[in-house]
């Protein structure tokens, strides 16, 4: 399948500027198709198949690329530009599954208690508070605010359980964004994210960073934490069925702690989103 | 997995056989990752549980919300008989297979390509057909071995096939130690490169 022009018209995330040192071309895939990223004396640049050279950017540690001629703009995050925060990427991960699923399950506080036990919940504590979804109209992006969920470790940084609270943005089809209660600082967020690279309609790259603020953690320590997290989500997400995102609601059924799961599919129904979606088979 | 369907199979604390769909309504998540707890299965990805009908019993998020009805998962129906697991399509009503006497389980291999049908496996064992019991399963007797054997296979499409043998259970352990080498020679009896 053709990416429809919502995927189509995205900029994506295909490394860190890191990853594509040392030599002078690397091939990569998105969407379906053989990119080559061309390293020139330091300087990065992007290719199709055909060698017609692509538009791409670096920004927020990573470089990004597009398909389209035409992009649309790639959503701001102004905490980069805020000075004592930290930045460490985890680098690509490969998962078997739409990055669309990456993305819904990033937005899901319910699993916690089950597949993130004693870190980021405990089964005790497995009730979802209701939370606001809002979709700012201006920018078109998804926001699940007051979402509190209690955590016995809810980052490198903590040193025990607290009722940790969360802001959850989506403003692009294959990115989202954590703003999470910051454990040593008052009225500041730290930032978790993943930039997602479709490479097929089922199957993804998933490069996340963490934005925070700690003094005390080496990189290394924060990493690890992050890893540990992710792979256990990395289990989950290649044993859903199908790979690809159903929209149709004969096929998945939410609840009330799904909110911002039903705002993104809702959302990406309207944007005429297809690529990675799975079709309803009456069948199954 | 049956032909390309995919299934959860668990027993409860009750010991019945359940055979499900592998995927929780909820998220898709394979329910054969789940935890038994009594005679509920619970998925692992948000700690929906299911009761032994296939019905949601619980939403953990949700502690108090009653799960409306219409959260079932998809159930097969599901036996036991002759030391072995049966599983049909919930529509057929086909009956469990009646098998005399009784059996001990003796080994479940795979092999790359599916018999053809019970004479071609009964041919590829190098045995001779005492009953059939379904298109899929069958009584032989093979030579140089004292009990007749239960053989079933089970045809998983471009997954290749299972193939289960039971010996009664009077049998003897040399009985048993046989029909376990029988059925690894079968790896070879059944492969890719012997399917043209």
């Amino acid at each position: 399948m053709k990416p429809d022009s919502f995927t189509h018209s995205q900029w994506y995330a295909i490394g860190r500027i890191g990853d594509f040192e040392g030599a002078n071309a690397k091939p990569v895939r998105l969407l379906s198709q053989d990119l080559t990223v061309n390293n020139s004396a330091g300087v990065l640049s992007v290719a199709d198949a055909e060698g017609r050279s692509l538009q791409s950017q670096i920004r927020y540690g990573h470089l990004w690329t597009t398909l389209s001629d035409n992009p649309r703009p790639l959503y701001d995050m102004p905490e980069f530009d805020e000075p004592d925060r930290r930045l460490v990427t985890a680098g690509g991960v490969g998962v078997r599954c739409s990055g669309l699923r990456c993305v819904e399950n990033f937005l899901d506080m319910a699993h916690f208690p089950f597949v993130h036990t004693d870190i980021l919940g405990v089964e005790d504590h497995s009730t979802v508070e209701n939370y606001d979804v809002s979709m700012d109209a201006d920018k078109d992006e998804i926001w699940a605010t007051k979402c509190k969920f209690f955590q016995p470790l809810a980052s490198a940084a903590a040193t025990g359980g607290q009722m940790t609270e969360y802001k959850y943005r989506v403003p692009h089809p294959y990115s989202t964004i954590l703003y999470k209660t910051c454990p040593i600082r008052e009225n500041v967020w730290d930032l978790v994210g993943l930039f997602i690279q479709p490479v097929e309609e089922d199957e993804c790259i998933v490069h996340s960073f963490i934005l925070v603020f700690d003094e005390d953690n080496t990189d290394t320590g924060l990493l690890h934490f992050q890893q540990n997290i992710f792979l256990q989500d990395r289990m989950i997400l290649e044993n859903q069925v199908p790979r690809k995102l159903p929209l149709d609601p004969r096929w998945e059924l939410p609840t009330r702690a799904d909110a911002s799961s039903i705002a993104y599919r809702r959302w990406l129904k309207a944007n005429e989103l297809q690529w990675g979606i799975a079709l309803f088979d009456k069948a199954a | 997995m049956i032909g390309d369907k995919d299934i959860a199979l668990w027993r409860g604390e009750d010991g019945k056989i359940r055979a499900w769909e592998n995927r929780c309504p909820h998220r898709g998540m394979r329910l054969s990752y789940g935890i038994v707890r009594g005679n509920t299965l619970t998925c692992l990805y948000h700690g929906w549980s299911y009761d032994g009908t296939g019905g949601c019993a619980g939403i953990p998020a949700h502690p108090d919300l009653t799960p409306p009805k219409t959260i079932r998962t998809k159930v097969y129906r599901a036996a036991d008989s002759g030391g072995m697991i049966w599983v049909a399509n919930p529509e057929e009503a086909t009956e469990v297979p009646a098998i005399d006497g009784a059996w001990a389980p003796n080994r479940s291999i795979h092999v790359d390509v599916a018999p053809a049908n019970i004479a071609a496996l009964t041919e590829g064992i190098g045995a001779e057909l005492q009953s059939k019991i379904t298109d899929h399963a069958a009584i032989l007797r093979v030579p140089n071995i004292e009990e007749d054997i239960l053989v079933a296979f089970l045809d998983m499409k471009e997954h290749g096939a299972m193939i289960h043998t039971a010996v009664p259970a009077k049998a003897t352990e040399a009985v048993a130690i046989a029909v376990s080498k029988l059925s690894t020679h079968l790896r070879q009896v059944f492969k890719a490169s012997s399917a043209a």
